[in-house]
């Protein structure tokens, strides 16, 4: 598992890409997702993800809806067209740091 | 897949509201977090349900569900100041133009000629002999001869103050433009605007003429500046 301080900065990036991938997804099957994707070495905690999912609502690149199971209320979210324009820019973003990082930190060797 | 029933879902609502989960749109949303993990720990780990609630609160951290329903309520408050201010800013961008706009309307200078074209100018805007009284006076305005029916024009937007016939100043017109400025035009032979009317620059107001005391045909023009006359030939053409 990855540190608290690490991860910070990708939260945004990822629920984003997944929603972007996979339509609508509720927080719970987010955590999970991301869980088995990245073999239990990233875990997105409740506490990190419900207050960014209500602020990306709230900035209004996600949109929610709700399905009520019995007596249980499953709010989905999905990109609104801000979101989606959204996460082009972010992966780009993400692509560039990565490969920023990877030059400060000498991970690779720097090319010409 | 292991599904709660009705009542214990009932119970798990019951007991994150004596936790202190009061904040509606994240309740149903945990609430149903809560009873998945629940679900997937019960029958992952043949785990009972309180077991499974507890290792579920557990992984909550230290603080739980307050610290996300406290976190939660921060960012979207934070999001709404944030949208007051842009709002806040909007308003004041607003109240800007709209002044600036009265600015500029209060700038609104008689710049423009009140005939069609540059025409001879009688009087100057000078001291000279009143042909009446015969007294020496400074004159006000400016006099251009001109025709009986030559067309008289707005030298600026305004509105008409005064549209009507003295016995002195013929039939007349004064519009006042802004705060500082306001024009007038005397001896005409017909009125076309009535007082009340809003003019654009260059409109046409009237007609010239020789009503009043006006001992020959001519337009008999004013400039009036904060209530002092001024030479309306330094505002023409600018």
């Amino acid at each position: 598992m990855y540190s608290k301080e690490l991860l910070k900065g990708t939260l945004k990036t990822i629920i984003l890409k997944l929603l972007a991938e996979n339509g609508k997804m509720y927080g719970y099957e987010i955590t999970q997702k991301v869980k088995m994707m990245s073999s239990d070495k990233i875990v997105i905690t409740e506490g990190a993800l419900y207050p960014s999912l209500h602020k990306l609502e709230a900035e209004g690149l996600l949109q929610t809806e709700t399905i009520n199971i019995g007596k249980r209320v499953r709010k989905y979210y999905s990109l609104t067209p801000q979101g989606t324009s959204t996460v082009k820019n972010k992966l780009e973003e993400f692509a560039d740091f990565v490969e920023t990082m990877q030059t400060l930190l000498s991970l690779k060797t720097a090319t010409s | 897949m292991y599904y709660l029933s009705e009542e214990k879902v009932d119970w798990i609502l019951k007991d994150l509201r004596s936790q202190g989960l009061t904040h509606q749109p994240l309740e149903g949303e945990l609430l149903d977090h809560i009873c998945c993990a629940i679900e997937e720990t019960m029958w992952d780990h043949d785990a009972s349900f309180e077991q499974a609630y507890q290792q579920t609160l557990v992984s909550f951290g230290e603080e739980g569900i307050l610290k996300i329903q406290k976190d939660t309520q921060k960012l979207i408050t934070s999001r709404s100041l944030s949208q007051r201010i842009t709002r806040l800013s909007t308003l004041i961008a607003a109240c800007l133009i709209l002044f600036i706009g009265v600015v500029v309307q209060a700038q609104e200078n008689p710049d423009s000629h009140p005939l069609n074209r540059e025409l001879p100018v009688a009087s100057e805007f000078s001291q000279r002999t009143h042909p009446f009284t015969r007294q020496n006076r400074f004159y006000r305005g400016i006099d251009i001869r001109v025709p009986v029916g030559t067309k008289v024009f707005a030298t600026a937007q305004g509105t008409v103050t005064h549209a009507a016939f003295d016995i002195k100043k013929g039939y007349h017109i004064v519009i006042k433009h802004s705060d500082i400025y306001s024009t007038t035009y005397t001896h005409l032979s017909k009125l076309m605007v009535k007082s009340g009317d809003k003019v654009k620059k260059r409109e046409q107001i009237a007609l010239s003429g020789n009503t009043g005391y006006s001992t020959a045909p001519h337009l008999h023009y004013e400039v009036h500046k904060n209530g002092q006359v001024v030479d309306p030939k330094k505002y023409f053409g600018k």
